[in-house]
């Protein structure tokens, strides 16, 4: 893994991410602390109550008394350890960076674990609660529960990399864990700015805008990270692409489709709709400018790896539209959701897990490229010939 | 990089170059095997039924979820073969659980839980089996072609001959697993009376698949003929006898231990087992050849 660019605004971004992880910790921590004991200090409620208003921050947690009492132990759990992890996650980032191996390796157990046991947590959560109950209701649920999902995966997934020394690849998968697992501070920062936008609406309405974009942010961050991180002109045994122009096209043109399906469901849901989409078209557009951008730039500069990571994660997005518009059907069907609250699920959790389907190829990309070298090599290394039996 | 310890060989012994695609398809299938393996299995232990269709009991979900797992070590062993015969033990197997699995489910398509209705969880894992056993089966298909097109080298003689006594005993037990296998997936509603426990027309084609691709490995590992060529599928079988004996233990409530199926079980689950084990004891008491 290649060591960080020098650029400021790289050392300024990564001071930023580890300060607002470092900062959540002990909010994180705390969170649940007036459900289990009435009164008892919150630091999260207290910073929003003064950003916004008392009401604001009372009105959401009298509705969270009912679904938290029934999971208050799994969701200390997971709170407590997600304020851990907001820890370790910069520990691991930096002991990476500074070639720290064995710092990395020890903490990278203590890492995992602290991932399976949090989502444990969670899992029990979503699973006593029913999603109508769920914090702004039932897209909100979704949307957890695909997070958890892919914390699980991606971490697992990094896991297998690390074993299996593929470094590039275990750095991807967990970078895109602690993405997942960034959604929890990014979106209390967002009921914190959001209402500075968007005055009058309760944190459930804030909530539902900021779930529009919330998947697709953290996983651009992971793969801005990821390309920052890795500066190779070329992977081993990679060679043309999986990505050919035809197969681009294909996949914005129905993502074209898809989209304009989107936009006309929201334009014909009032203002509330218009609300959502621009949450959710601002983080999209600006997600693809600078994904096409990037790749254009990697292609003149002869960084062909590079190059070929934006194309796949551009496949991704443009194809994440389609993948919303699909989910949105068994939402329907199995969950009874309206069409607007399963569009809306369906929404918020296209990016997130086309970007996950992205990462996926990528590493299959990397693992092909390195069998395909290794192969080579060892033909030839070992010219062909019959061998003698043993006696 | 390449290194002798690839193959223990440090000359080869002829056949067909290993493909990159026949390897990345055997880690591609262990990691999804681990990840869904898991998930299957900890249902049939926890006695909850997780799986693509509706059954009346979580064991047959928990061995298929066993099987996924145990067999995982052994794909990724494929990957250290270098050349097809090292690896297609393992591999026909590889294909014949992929391709049976899709016309299981296929076959069975009204009793899927994304047919049947149920949780959400259930519905979405449902159409996520479908739509990877079908690609992985599009892959399989073309890996296996593009192999085939590799230019083969005529095989030299065998390094490691089974001994000669273990070839009746293979030989019975391929047989088994191979007959009890192709029954459940032919005529389910028969041969689904000699499982031990409730089975429904697609538990017992599954359970089919599972057991067809233990008896083509079994018998190809006998045609083989040299314990050399047949690592992965010495890895692969304890751990399948261990993965489904773990899950068989926790219910064993649920099965009839003592009717003649359930005896029939223990053998040829302990028959995995001893097989893989003596044969890797074997191995590593035989000096490898020299250039």
């Amino acid at each position: 893994m290649n060591r960080p660019g020098r650029p400021a605004w790289r050392r300024a971004a990564a001071i930023a991410v580890v300060a607002a992880c470092v900062g959540y910790a002990p909010i994180a921590m705390t969170e649940l602390w007036p459900y289990a004991h009435p009164g008892a200090p919150a630091l999260g409620e207290w910073l929003l109550s003064h950003v916004v208003s008392p009401r604001y921050v009372a009105e959401a947690a009298a509705t969270r008394i009912g679904p938290y009492g029934r999971s208050l132990l799994p969701m200390i759990v997971h709170s407590v350890l997600g304020g851990v992890l907001m820890v370790l996650g910069p520990i691991q980032l930096l002991s990476a960076v500074r070639r720290r191996t064995r710092l990395h390796r020890a903490m990278g157990v203590v890492f995992a674990l602290t991932v399976y046991a949090s989502m444990v947590g969670a899992a029990l959560y979503l699973g006593r609660t029913a999603p109508r109950d769920a914090f702004s209701g039932p897209a909100f649920w979704i949307v957890l529960a695909t997070i958890l999902a892919g914390t699980v995966l991606s971490v697992t997934f990094g896991i297998f990399a690390a074993v299996g020394r593929f470094p590039d690849l275990h750095q991807r998968w967990m970078l895109l864990c602690y993405g997942f697992l960034m959604t929890a501070p990014l979106l209390r920062i967002e009921w914190g700015v959001l209402p500075w936008l968007f005055p009058g609406l309760s944190m459930a309405d804030i909530n539902r805008l900021a779930i529009m974009h919330l998947g697709s942010v953290v996983a651009f961050g992971a793969l801005a990270v990821s390309r920052t991180i890795d500066g190779r002109v070329t992977a081993s045994g990679v060679v043309g692409t999986w990505v050919p122009m035809p197969v681009l096209a294909v996949a914005h043109l129905a993502g074209g489709f898809a989209l304009v399906w989107i936009i006309r469901s929201y334009l014909g849901w009032g203002a509330d709709g218009l609300r959502l989409l621009v949450a959710y078209l601002v983080p999209y557009i600006a997600t693809y400018v600078i994904m096409v951008v990037a790749a254009r730039r990697a292609g003149r500069a002869g960084r062909i790896w590079a190059r070929e990571e934006w194309r796949l994660h551009l496949a991704g997005l443009c194809l994440a539209p389609v993948l919303s518009a699909c989910a949105a059907l068994p939402f329907e069907r199995y969950m009874g959701l309206d069409a607007r609250t399963a569009l809306s699920a369906g929404v918020a959790i296209g990016c997130g897990v086309m970007a996950f389907a992205a990462t996926a190829v990528v590493s299959l990309r990397i693992m092909y490229g390195r069998e395909l070298t290794k192969r080579r090599t060892l033909t030839a290394r070992h010219p062909r010939r019959v061998a003698a039996p043993v006696a | 990089m390449a290194d002798e310890t690839t193959t223990g060989l440090s000359t080869d012994f002829g056949g067909r170059e290993l493909t990159p695609g026949v390897a990345m398809l055997a880690a591609t299938v262990a990691v999804i095997s681990i990840v869904v393996g898991a998930l299957l299995a900890a249902g049939g232990l926890t006695g909850h039924v997780f799986g693509a269709w509706k059954s009346p009991e979580a064991l047959s979900s928990g061995l298929v979820g066993a099987a996924m797992l145990g067999v995982s070590p052994g794909l990724f062993a494929i990957g250290q073969a270098h050349v097809w015969e090292e690896a297609r033990t393992l591999v026909y197997p590889l294909a014949v659980v992929i391709l049976g699995l899709l016309a299981v489910s296929l076959l069975n398509a009204p009793k899927l839980q994304v047919a049947e209705g149920g949780g959400l969880l259930l519905v979405l894992f449902s159409l996520g089996w479908v739509a990877v056993l079908g690609v992985l089966a599009v892959c399989a298909v073309v890996c296996l072609f593009l192999q085939y097109l590799r230019p083969r080298v005529p095989l030299g003689d065998r390094i490691v001959p089974l001994p000669g006594w273990s070839k009746p005993l293979l030989a019975v037990l391929g047989s088994a697993w191979f007959g009890i296998g192709s029954g459940l997936l032919v005529i389910p509603q028969f041969w689904a009376g000699f499982v031990p426990w409730s089975v429904n027309r697609p538990d017992a084609q599954a359970l089919g698949v599972w057991a067809l691709a233990l008896g083509v490995g079994i018998l190809g590992a006998l045609a083989e003929d040299d314990l050399s060529r047949v690592r992965p599928a010495l890895l692969a079988l304890p751990g399948v006898a261990i993965a489904l004996s773990i899950v068989l233990g926790v219910r064993a409530s649920e099965v009839g231990w003592t009717s003649g199926p359930g005896l029939s079980l223990i053998a040829m689950v302990g028959g995995l087992f001893a097989a893989g084990v003596i044969g890797r004891w074997y191995l590593s008491r035989r000096p490898m050849p020299q250039p």
